[in-house]
């Protein structure tokens, strides 16, 4: 063994709790990092693995008006497919149209065991174009997850297949019966299944919170759903597959050439085809995705970063203690090379030991790191977690690399090139800037002039270098930086809910309908004579496309037309600017702020006005897409971050249906005294006397309750953050806090043997521990706040959900609390030690 | 009756699985106001002994009496106080706080023991007479015009002269110095000899021992004790050398 490789080894052993655990805090990193992104890896294999295998659709086309039952609702399905084969043929290229899938898709509602809810149809013929049957639909496929597929004679009996996401929730069995459509018909499941269609159970995106309770797939033998819905031989959607290897641009324009040729040559009247990149699922999948991968990446480096800081201070203090033995070292030959690959072997072991230890710990958890966005998302399909190599040199060569720059950075600039620099080296100077520190000269001033034996040394201490004062604080900032994010992470989003639901939605059950009843206020009235109801009002929700006049910006939101003028009764603003008119529209901030518009600015929105009424209960009619121009009256900062607010009766207007009555798709309702048993009265009374029509009647708390299951994933994030933000934060502190006092062991027997009592010395640390914290307190709360922000960032959409972030008071006592008590815990050890020190032998050697 | 009484002391040490005995049963009595110089060769147990009777260590057999206390017998508590009280300690290597100025360290002592008051014999812990009190005691030791210097500041010279200031200030009945000149070149050396013979000597009733293993230092003292192996195999009186007539 070379001496250096001795040395090297000498080191580790007198400091191997301390290396040990800035080793640890490396593995945490290597072990977040290989499982993160492994877990990230496996979930985009699986959902790309599902749309080949599944056959996703490149793109779908509706009907024009694809709920209503008009001529541009229904097209008949055997001529449809001979225009589709049509134009596939048509052109002597072969066509980039692989295949087709003719199929309704139809929302409407459900009857689980007595509780109704939103939910949509999918329904394909179990024949082929030959009549023969087929188990899978051409395009869109599913995946039978438990019970059987339709069969050959499926087609004459009231059977389904129900999407996974809703089974789960329902824990619905095969042979169980749910009841499909407003006439409530009875449908037996046969099976259940997952599909990459609904890989994340999302119907548009005006739902800004996709829940099985609100919203479930069924899928359907073609001609059952033709019969449920009375249109024999007719279908309402083309899913098209396209070669693979094609663009977005490319299937952007074949589809537009496909509605042409559609609407051109055969009269079809079409809306404009979603390419597969637009499908709602799929959008917030690829969402979901992006923060996975950023989390994968953020929350390692984070990690890392403060393996490097600890190391860097743990190296530091060690090269500046043993400088005069480096001195030494040189004067007796060894180059300067030599004594930094020393100290670098040193870190690089230390790198090293991580870097294994947190690769192992990544193998051995592959199977749970692997499949834990899948499980987490819901992704209805068996993830193939393997050994991803590269995944795992990366993580290495991390690894490796935090020990290189934290070992390297203090070694090299610590190591003069000329031993007697290094000789001459005291490091009671290095340690003391010889000078008064300006916080005491401060307090001198003013006349307050600290007691030698009082609080002069911990003051000195703290300030006697600015180096060693950065290292001490380090481990604070971590620490309280970890803490304060994570709770201010876990505070912003209740009280953001909170305040959603406690005081933004002031209503106490809401009335969702499946199809848009136009005599809403009529209802309204009705509702209002129900013992208990004290106030009835409802609004029209639909998705909407808003432009910046100025800018020309566009964004996609959700639009509430308002039906009270005169204060809207369930739902109180929170305004940033101006307020609601009934002539204009009020803004998200987020919107406001993404079109580059404020309060008088005008604004269009993109809404359908009526061409031609069909009927009036329910609501059946053609509409066209219009621009109206509406002045911006307010601006509101709001936890759905995407929603335009707007006066029924304008919107009425501007739609050209002010004949044709109150059109509204949701009631609400205020109970006077809003208990379960009362609440549960009034929905049955509703149900019992008013129930055409209705999709869900639901509590608040039924709703506030969904959203939080949604939330379980960020929570489920917030909840691996905190536990390494503890884990790191108490190596990190107890590291530091040993190395301080063990600095001062020498000295502390000093104080001992002049007299000073033990009570002293335990206070003198305490104090200068107590700046330490309140200091580094004060700096971690500001990089607490900045990492809120950016892990909020990076988890959570905060242009669709608008969470205000905040560290609370009592978030910063509990981050100060928590520190501290690491910090004491953290000096109690070395500090006893120091206390039963044998004065004899730790005041032989000179004081450092 | 002897102020300092060892009564067949003995310290063993355990070093790895070895055990060294650094006394061996020694007994020693020294009068109030000697000074004594302990002098043998490095491992002699010369600093064992000071330790025993500064209160930085006890005895592993024997006992140690200072006056009327048995030092050996105090609990930490005690011992504390009596480091405190009594005994006034210089090192070779100075063992100044780094972050305090020289008169702060001065101060230091001071603020844990107080002052005598003149008038009554009482003790005061007034910040402004503790404070004229070290600048005193450093204007004795030659370094009024150093005062505010911290110890990285000043020579080595300085800097024991500063210890042997702090260690006087408050007074102890007993001074003790380790190699007080070991890391000291002689002119520096010889200054501080001057230094704490000059502060200490029967007049003021203290008693002064100090350790060396440099023979030249012996003619300082009334009193040497030569000690080899633990144990005393020299101790004789004689007549005081001044320091400045010593060299080496």
């Amino acid at each position: 063994m070379t001496k250096i490789t001795k040395n090297i080894f000498r080191a580790l052993k007198a400091h191997k709790a301390r290396f040990f655990t800035i080793s640890m805090v490396i593995a945490i990193g290597i072990t977040s990092f290989n499982g993160m992104v492994t877990a990230f890896v496996v979930m985009t294999r699986t959902y790309n693995n599902a749309f080949e295998d599944y056959n996703m659709a490149s793109f779908t086309m509706q009907t024009a008006n694809p709920g209503g039952s008009g001529e541009d609702a229904w097209i008949d399905y055997n001529n449809l497919t001979r225009y589709m084969d049509e134009f596939m043929n048509q052109g002597e290229e072969e066509s980039s149209v692989l295949t087709y899938e003719l199929r309704i898709v139809y929302d409407t509602i459900f009857e689980i065991r007595g509780t109704r809810q939103n939910g949509r149809i999918v329904a394909y013929s179990t024949f082929d174009k030959k009549g023969n049957y087929r188990e899978q639909p051409n395009v869109n496929g599913f995946k039978m997850l438990t019970g059987d597929p339709f069969s050959e004679t499926s087609q004459y009996r009231n059977v389904c297949l129900v999407e996974t996401h809703l089974a789960t929730y329902w824990k619905l069995e095969p042979h169980e019966f749910i009841a499909v459509g407003d006439n409530d018909v009875p449908f037996e499941i046969l099976g259940t299944l997952g599909t990459p269609e609904y890989l994340i159970n999302m119907g548009s995106y005006a739902d800004i919170m996709p829940s099985p309770r609100r919203f479930g797939v069924v899928y359907l033998p073609l001609k059952r759903a033709q019969v449920l819905l009375n249109v024999p031989g007719r279908v309402n959607e083309i899913s098209v597959l396209l070669k693979t290897d094609l663009y977005t641009r490319q299937r952007e324009t074949i589809a537009e050439d496909l509605k042409t040729f559609l609407e051109e040559t055969h009269n079809l009247k079409l809306s404009d085809p979603i390419d597969r990149d637009k499908q709602p699922a799929y959008y917030l999948l690829k969402l979901d995705i992006e923060e996975a991968r950023e989390f994968g990446y953020v929350l390692p480096i984070i990690i890392l970063v403060m393996a490097m800081g600890g190391l860097y201070v743990l190296l530091g203090r060690m090269v500046v203690a043993e400088r005069k033995d480096i001195g030494v070292a040189q004067a007796l030959g060894y180059s300067r090379r030599t004594i930094i690959l020393q100290y670098l072997g040193i870190a690089m072991i230390v790198a090293l030991v991580g870097t294994i230890i947190g690769s192992i710990l990544g193998l051995l958890f592959l199977d749970w790191f692997g499949p834990l966005y899948t499980q987490m998302l819901t992704i209805p399909f068996d993830p193939k977690v393997t050994l991803e190599w590269p995944i795992l040199i990366v993580g290495f060569f991390l690894g490796i690399s935090t020990g290189f720059i934290g070992g390297y950075l203090p070694v090299r600039g610590a190591i003069q090139p000329l031993p007697a620099e290094s000789l001459r080296f005291d490091p009671s100077l290095h340690i003391t800037t010889g000078r008064v520190p300006l916080a005491e000269r401060i307090l001198n001033k003013f006349r307050i002039h600290l007691k030698v034996t009082g609080y002069k040394i911990p003051v000195r201490n703290f300030f006697r270098s600015k180096r060693r004062t950065f290292s001490s604080v380090f481990a604070v900032i971590v620490s309280v930086s970890l803490i304060s994010m994570v709770f201010g992470m876990m505070e912003s989003m209740s009280y953001a809910l909170e305040f959603q639901y406690e005081v933004a939605e002031d209503w106490d059950l809401r009335i969702d309908y499946s199809e848009i009843p136009s005599n809403a206020s009529e209802i309204a009235k009705a509702i209002n004579k129900i013992d208990g109801v004290s106030n009835v009002t409802y609004h029209l929700l639909s998705g909407a496309t808003v432009t910046s006049n100025q800018s020309k910006i566009s964004k996609q939101i959700q639009l509430i037309g308002m039906n009270d003028f005169n204060g809207y009764i369930a739902h109180k603003f929170n305004f940033d600017a101006g307020t609601f008119d009934p002539n204009g529209v009020v803004l998200s901030r987020p919107i406001a702020e993404k079109l580059k518009v404020w309060e008088k600015d005008y604004i269009l929105l993109e809404i359908p006005r009526l061409t031609k009424l069909v009927s009036s209960a329910p609501l059946r009619a053609h509409f066209e897409m219009v621009n109206v121009s509406f002045p911006i009256t307010g601006i509101v900062d709001e936890f759905n971050g995407l929603v335009a607010y707007i006066g029924l009766n304008k919107l009425i207007q501007a739609s050209n249906f002010d004949d044709f009555g109150q059109p509204a798709n949701i009631v609400l309702i205020k109970v006077e005294n809003p208990t379960p048993t009362q609440l549960d009265s009034i929905r049955k009374e509703i149900y019992a006397k008013y129930s055409y029509n209705i999709r869900n009647i639901f509590t608040k708390e039924e709703q506030s309750s969904d959203f939080a299951d949604l939330l379980d994933l960020i929570y489920f994030i917030i909840y691996i953050v905190a536990i390494f933000a503890v884990i790191l934060s108490c190596s990190i502190v107890y590291n530091t806090i040993y190395i301080n006092l063990q600095e001062q062991q020498r000295e502390i027997a000093t104080l001992l043997t002049i007299g000073t009592p033990n009570r002293r010395l335990i206070r003198n640390v305490t104090v200068e521990n107590l700046i330490i914290t309140i200091i580094g307190t004060v700096l971690g709360l500001i990089l607490g706040w900045i990492m809120l922000w950016f892990f909020m960032k990076v988890i959570l959409d905060l242009e669709f959900f608008r969470i205000k972030l905040f560290i609370s008071n009592e978030t910063i006592l509990l981050s100060f609390g928590l520190t501290l008590i690491g910090v004491l815990v953290a000096q109690f050890f070395p500090l006893r030690r120091a206390l039963n020190l044998n004065l004899a032998e730790a005041t032989k050697e000179r004081v450092i | 009756m002897a102020y300092i009484t060892l009564e067949n002391v003995g310290k063993n040490y355990i070093l790895g699985e070895t055990m060294t005995q650094a006394l061996d049963g020694i007994n020693l009595n020294i009068e109030l106001g000697e000074l004594v110089v302990i002098f043998g060769p490095s491992g002699a147990g010369k600093t064992t002994l000071l330790n025993m009777i500064g209160g930085l260590d006890i005895p592993t057999s024997g006992k140690v009496t200072v006056g009327e206390i048995s030092v050996s017998t105090l609990s930490a508590k005690w011992l504390t106080i009596y480091r405190r009280k009594k005994v006034g300690v210089v090192f070779q290597f100075f063992n100044l706080i780094s972050r305090l100025s020289a008169l702060e360290n001065v101060e230091y002592a001071l603020e844990l023991v107080g002052v005598k008051k003149e008038s009554n014999g009482g003790v005061t812990f007034d910040s402004k007479v503790i404070r004229n009190t070290a600048k005193e005691y450093l204007d004795k030791v030659g370094l009024h015009d150093r005062i505010h210097h911290f110890p990285a500041q000043l020579s080595g010279g300085e800097q024991q002269r500063v210890a042997i200031a702090r260690a006087l200030a408050k007074e102890p009945e007993i001074l003790l110095a380790d190699e007080p000149t070991g890391n000291l070149d002689f002119k520096i050396g010889r200054q501080v000899l001057e230094i704490m013979e000059a502060m200490t000597g029967k007049k003021l009733n203290r008693t002064v021992v100090i350790v060396t293993h440099n023979e030249a230092i012996c003619p300082l003292g009334d009193r040497v004790i030569r000690l080899s192996d633990g144990r005393i195999v020299e101790d004789y009186t004689q007549k005081f050398t001044p320091a400045e007539e010593l060299y080496w």
